[in-house]
């Protein structure tokens, strides 16, 4: 069977910034990053949004780019659904090749705009500190030559036949 | 200009995608997503369909074929009672070489049970050149036992033919409009 994998370094830039997107919001709300193919990446609070949800917002938003792009808008940044008790956003974060989708679902306290303006800039950060870091290999386990070996050896020899002297 | 509503359903890895792109006069809206989670057992398979494709077929009568496939794997369901709504018919694409094509085929006309009772449909099968076994009677047998129109067509069906495909599609249009 074969996955992708989002890679470590990602996971962690999405986490730091979901914290300070809570932080930054007073009013009860849940955030969740997922990708396209509705795979949880991290989410606040930790465990309350369903599985299906982050799903149903990559499919949302894939129609939303396949609506774009027949009224020629070119791509769709973001879909806003307004409840009765609260309203959702979901924004696509294009750090990968293929975005992620930002989901943050808050009560009718916070208002769109802001909701919206929060939700971006957090969104933009993750896509700036991975430009940063995702450049940077992901560190590899570096595989031991023969030579580096003997060296090591003779090394730990010499070490312990000072340490006996 | 009237249209008629073709579904394609059936899980991932079957042809769904395929079949669209191989006869679609238009270019085919697709909501490809890279798989992050599996998708199916066949190993080439890195993309997923997540929300539908669409393609259009003109028939010779004029009428215009609107083709949707929907997403295969099963957290997607409710994208496909969403696509299904007024189809005059459905096509369930089974990958013969899965590992239990049988059970794919009797999740998906329960999934569909209340469109079928009233929408005529019929079985592809797809991939029958990549295993040694090539009876189709399992299916016919399972449409049996679930209860289903013993005159249900089973048939081979290579994704990637045109030809066969939209043979298949007169077929279903035969059963939608029996000559007088």
């Amino acid at each position: 069977m074969l996955k992708r994998k989002i890679p470590d370094s990602l996971v962690r830039i999405v986490h730091e910034e979901l914290d300070a997107l809570v932080k930054r919001l007073d009013t009860p709300f849940e955030v969740c990053v997922s990708t396209r193919d509705g795979m949880t990446v991290a989410d606040y609070p930790p465990g309350k949004i369903s599985l299906r949800l982050p799903v149903m917002a990559g499919t949302l938003q894939a129609l939303g780019n396949s609506i774009a792009t027949e009224c020629s808008l070119t791509s769709c940044h973001n879909v806003m659904l307004e409840g009765a008790n609260s309203n959702m956003i979901l924004l696509s974060v294009p750090c990968l090749q293929e975005s992620l989708v930002l989901m943050v679902i808050a009560d009718r306290q916070t208002s769109l705009g802001m909701l919206l303006c929060f939700a971006r800039e957090c969104s933009e950060a993750i896509c700036e500190k991975w430009k940063v870091l995702g450049e940077a290999p992901e560190p590899q386990p570096v595989e031991e030559t023969p030579l580096a070996r003997i060296l090591r050896g003779l090394q730990g020899r010499a070490s312990r036949t000072s340490l006996a002297e | 200009m009237e249209a008629l509503k073709l579904v394609i359903t059936g899980p991932s890895g079957a042809g769904k995608t395929s079949v669209i792109q191989a006869v679609s006069a238009v270019p085919v809206v697709s909501t490809e997503a890279s798989a992050f989670r599996e998708t199916s057992h066949h190993l080439e398979k890195l993309t997923t369909t997540i929300a539908l494709d669409y393609g259009e077929l003109t028939l010779q009568d004029g009428r215009v074929l609107m083709i949707i496939g929907t997403p295969g794997q099963s957290r997607y369901d409710f994208m496909c009672s969403i696509l299904a709504r007024g189809a005059m018919g459905l096509i369930i694409l089974i990958d013969h070489t899965s590992v239990d094509p049988v059970a794919d085929l009797r999740y998906f006309t329960s999934l569909y049970r209340e469109l079928l009772e009233t929408t005529p449909f019929m079985v592809g099968v797809t991939h029958t050149d990549q295993t040694l076994n090539e009876s189709l009677d399992m299916y016919l047998e399972a449409l049996a036992l679930d209860g289903w129109d013993a005159e249900v067509p089973v048939v081979r069906l290579d994704a990637r033919s045109p030809k066969e495909i939209i043979e298949v599609f007169h077929c279903l249009l035969a059963i939608l409009e029996p000559t007088p």
